[in-house]
């Protein structure tokens, strides 16, 4: 029987080549995106949840009023861990960890740019990041020992049998490598070259950072098994109070790790939710494409059935039940599956490095992991089955003496469940259509914003080595070899928002208000060299002006919520220090450009943040030449070091990385989304003008034009499509909507977006059915009339 | 072995309501070969259906071998269907996919019969028709007759006690007609009841019995001689 079945099903793909490419061809694009998705899904849901103890790993998070806003941030106080472990019996470990940081790593005469970051010895112990070589309890245990990963190893050093040898970090800091790190997977926030242990901050910058004010890193924590969460959250609720004898006011509380990744946003004290929305959102979209390649397999199957009819009706006559015949029709696409789920397979393996690339991620297909196959497998049956079900249920139900007499109704290609499935698909590809335009109008609004200052020609170089020792020096040179027309030392670049605070007081503040500035430190010439717009008064200039020593500029939102008549020359309490406004400049886009400007506050060079040189190029000389005058005097020195300019324009760029990967990604599904159902489309527009040939045929002879008759057709299809752009407009539309909501700085949504988006489609479609209907059109009638 | 008392059957549409089958009687013995006649609309194909159990009847009684078969749900007609009757199409109703031989095979398959035994007595059948040396053929590759010889081989692989034929030479030529008439009385010699709806006068003096319907019941039966 099973023999019998396959028969059938391939001689019946073969009988009808074009139809059977449009319905495995479709359902494999189909079956490709999905199985890219949920690769990707995957690998979010997976992220750092492989570690053996994540039950028990919790990060620590701080809550606090501002402005009647209750809000919670993960950086966290530097003695809190210490504190925590030693103050509460549940706490297994208590892990703290900085952020990134880029230094420079010498063995033997080689040198390496590398990343990485410090962090409490029980690291090891309490994440799963198995060692190569080395000792989990040791490694970290020392000051002078460093971790690093088995790729790193063999970058730096050729190989991984490693443990022991001894490196040099920035020139400056002996250490001897501990242990070498199996190599990370992908899906962790821990990616690093090496892991060096706490104490290298306090040989770096001494014991300074250790200060309950100071929030400036994250806290991890591992609770023996069956801590109640609750009761824990309670009892450390006010440690920091405590211990900064009442002089901070935030509130700590541990957070499940395993959820802080895909859950970890909050708003006004309440969770949000967070990245789960985005794999929520793309799982729905992985759905419906897989729904639309399936729906073409449910029209042309049925659109097809009389050419089974007469077999349905054989069977049932031999004794065949109706179930039998729901599983053969079952089992066929079931089989059609698989051929587009292998194909599926292949067009998914090969669109993956490009995939890996536009999403940013290391995606690969693990072909020997029995999880994948089993996937792969449930995942062609039940492709076949939800493709199948309705087919298999339609055509089984022809009744045998209705098909045997030939007496079966042919029926017309665009009868009411078909239609019904045809709207679905184009109310899906019409809403990608309109969510791509959007989307792409919110990207080009955020890049046409006015960030503030001037972009072009301006470059920073990153504190490393000796520059600090030589920033002066430096910038003298800079400035006389011609490389560049101004020069600012400040204590970050203008890219990255590095630092906040809400320690900003005025005369006339009201009492209690805890309001966040974010800040930056420089030595001067700041407004210069970035070209701001200055609204009041002038730049920082200690040469010129010897009070500017603690001089500061503020920018225009400060300057409404201090509420001063005259904001040049008040006086600021920041850091201990009295600062006097000197100037107020035009906000500039630090943090991302889709949101709202923050209050900002320069200080001047008393701060003595450095950690920056940002320099303008002159506009007179050619840019190569200046970078080349740039690079020699940073070669002069800062010798050890490479030289590492950055271009503030092309940084700023990638503000819209994600929002333009989004926007790549809706254009692809839209694409998607359109060719399969046009593909769909093509099918039963061939199938309506076949089983129309003598309607036409007589409405020829009868007097129609071709005109007359290609207008029938389309219109037919037209209709259907007609209604998907009505259903789409609102469905676009509160999709869009909220998906603008994430951005305080959004554009707005315009009718003519959705005229486009139905106009498009409806293009789209007339297109690939007016090919089938011309052909209709033009046949002679005499042929089609004769062949009845 | 057939004896059907005042059936019925009704084909409704929204506004008319048509009597297709009205208090009809009939009783056909094992081994005799029935001819139905009638002009179109009589009732003969509907008759037909109902005695093949593709169709159920509104009311009366069908006795088949003794037993009510007029309210068996789907499970059991098909069962009896496959084990005891045999159709025979005017359009052949061969499955273009399946060759000669897979058509032939295809009842065997559904009574599970194993795959020797069923190449053993498809190829039988096949030779008692001579159409064996067209067995790998496809249907649309035989002529008319031919094809009424596969559907005919079709009807009988299975050994059934009843064959049902629907205007078999209706789509056949007068030489191909006569041929298929011939085959289907050797049948009926060799003891198959048959029955048999037909529009042809001479076909149906190969049987013994003609039945004429008019509107739905028996007007006359004539016994051939």
């Amino acid at each position: 029987m099973f023999k019998n079945y396959l028969t059938i099903a391939f001689r019946s793909l073969k009988s009808n080549l074009g139809f059977s490419f449009i319905n495995i061809f479709g359902l494999a694009m189909g079956m490709a995106a999905t199985i890219l998705i949920a690769l990707w899904v995957n690998n979010e849901v997976g992220y750092d949840r492989f570690h053996q103890n994540v039950n028990q790993i919790y990060v620590a998070f701080n809550k606090s009023l501002f402005e009647g806003e209750m809000r919670i941030w993960r950086s966290t106080p530097s003695p809190l861990g210490p504190a925590l472990k030693q103050e509460f019996p549940e706490v297994k470990y208590a892990v703290r960890v900085d952020y990134l940081a880029k230094h420079l790593t010498e063995y033997q005469g080689k040198k390496l740019q590398a990343n990485g970051y410090n962090a409490d010895p029980d690291f090891f112990r309490m994440f799963s990041f198995p060692l190569l070589s080395g000792n989990i309890g040791s490694c970290l245990a020392s000051n002078d020992h460093l971790v690093i990963t088995e790729n790193f190893a063999r970058k730096l050093f050729g190989n991984t049998n490693v443990v022991g040898k001894l490196i040099k970090l920035d020139n400056k800091y002996d250490f001897m490598i501990g242990g070498v790190l199996k190599d990370m997977p992908a899906n962790t926030r821990f990616t690093a070259d090496f892991i060096a242990p706490w104490a290298f901050l306090q040989r770096q910058y001494g014991p300074d950072r250790l200060q309950w004010g100071n929030n400036s890193i994250r806290t991890y924590v591992q609770l023996l098994p069956n801590t109640n969460l609750e009761n824990f959250n309670h009892k450390i609720s006010d440690i920091t109070i405590r211990h900064s004898n009442n002089e901070e006011d935030n509130r700590v509380f541990l957070y499940p790790m395993k959820d802080y990744y895909l859950q970890g946003v909050f708003k006004d004290g309440k969770l949000e939710g967070g990245r789960i929305e985005i794999v929520r959102l793309f799982t729905v979209v992985a759905c419906f494409i897989l729904l639309i390649a399936c729906i073409n397999f449910m029209n042309l199957s049925t659109a097809r059935g009389d050419k089974r009819a007469k077999e349905v009706g054989v069977r049932k006559a031999i004794g065949a039940l109706k179930q039998a015949l729901v599983g053969q029709f079952l089992l066929e696409s079931v089989l059609i599956a698989a051929m587009a789920g292998a194909l599926g397979l292949l067009a998914a393996q090969l669109a993956l490095p490009y995939f890996n690339r536009l999403i940013q991620t290391q995606l690969a297909m693990p072909y020997t992991n029995g999880w994948f196959i089993a996937g792969v497998i449930g995942f062609i049956l039940i492709t076949g089955l939800l493709a199948g079900c309705y087919p298999a249920l339609y055509l089984s139900s022809f009744k045998a003496v209705a098909v045997l007499k030939g007496a079966h109704r042919k029926v017309s290609a665009l009868i009411t469940p078909r239609k019904v499935l045809v709207v679905t698909q184009f109310t899906f590809a019409v809403v990608m259509i309109i969510s791509t335009i959007i989307i792409r109008r919110q990207i080009q609004y955020a890049q046409d914003r006015d960030n503030g200052f001037e972009q072009g020609s301006l470059v920073y170089v990153p504190f490393s080595g000796d520059i600090d020792k030589n920033k002066q020096l430096i910038k003298a040179d800079l400035l006389n070899t011609g490389a560049a027309s101004a020069v600012s030392i400040t204590s970050a670049d203008m890219i990255v928002a590095q630092s906040n605070s809400w320690d900003v007081n005025w005369q006339g503040k009201p009492a209690g208000t805890k309001i966040t500035f974010d800040r930056m430190a420089t030595l001067g010439d700041f407004g210069k060299t970035m070209k701001l717009k200055f609204i009041s008064g002038r730049d920082i200039d200690p040469q010129t002006y010897p009070t500017d020593s603690t001089a500061c500029l503020i920018n225009e939102s400060a300057a409404r919520i201090m509420n001063f008549k005259q904001a040049v020359g008040q006086l600021i309490d920041h850091e201990g220090l009295k600062w006097h406004i000197v100037g107020v400049f035009k906000d500039f886009v630090w943090r991302s450009p889709f949101e709202a400007m923050n209050p900002m506050l320069i200080a001047g060079p008393k701060m003595d943040w450095n950690d920056c040189i940002n320099i303008r190029l002159d506009p007179s000389q050619p840019i190569s030449a200046s970078l080349q005058k740039a690079e020699a005097v940073f070669k002069k020195y800062n010798p050890a070091f490479p030289v590492t300019l950055s271009f503030v324009d092309q940084e700023y760029q990638r503000k819209f990385a994600e929002q333009q990967r989004t926007g790549k990604l809706a254009g692809i599904f839209a694409v998607l989304t359109i060719l399969i159902s046009c593909l769909g489309l093509f099918g039963l527009a061939a199938y309506m003008a076949a089983s129309r040939t003598k309607e036409i045929g007589v409405r020829k002879v009868l007097g129609a034009s071709v005109a007359n008759v290609t207008a029938m057709i389309s219109k037919e299809f037209l209709k259907p499509i007609l209604l998907s752009v009505v259903l789409a407009t609102p469905i676009a539309w509160i999709v869009m909507y909220r998906w603008l909501q994430n951005y305080s700085y959004r554009t707005q949504i315009e009718w003519w977006v959705f005229v486009t988006g139905g106009l498009t489609a409806m293009m789209i479609a007339l297109l690939t059915v007016s090919y089938q209907s011309v052909k209709a059109a033009v046949a002679n009638p005499v042929k089609s009339l004769r062949s009845e | 072995m057939i004896k059907i008392t005042n059936l019925e059957k009704f084909y409704r549409t929204e506004e008319v309501e048509t009597v297709a089958l009205n208090k009809l009687n009939l009783e056909i013995n094992t081994g005799e070969f029935v001819a139905i006649m009638g002009p179109s609309g009589c009732g003969k194909s509907t008759l037909l259906n109902i005695l093949g159990l593709l169709d159920d009847p509104d009311g009366g009684s069908y006795l088949f071998n003794g037993t009510e078969v007029a309210h068996f749900n789907e499970r059991k007609r098909a069962d009896l269907r496959k084990h005891n009757i045999g159709f025979v199409f005017q359009s052949f109703n061969l499955i273009d996919e399946l060759t000669v031989f897979e058509n032939v095979e295809l009842p065997l398959i559904y009574t599970g019969v194993n795959s020797a035994d069923r190449k053993q007595r498809v190829e039988e059948v096949l030779t008692k028709m001579q159409i064996m040396h067209r067995r790998n053929h496809y249907p649309q590759q035989l002529s008319g007759g031919q094809q009424q010889r596969v559907a005919i081989a079709r009807a009988v692989v299975n050994k059934p006690k009843l064959i049902l034929a629907d205007e078999p030479t209706g789509n056949l030529d007068s030489s191909n007609g006569n041929e298929v008439m011939e085959l289907l009385t050797d049948l009926n010699e060799q003891g198959t009841t048959i029955i048999m709806v037909t529009h042809s006068e001479h076909d149906a003096r190969y049987s013994h019995r003609i039945v004429r319907l008019l509107d739905g019941h028996t007007v006359v039966e004539n016994i051939m001689m």
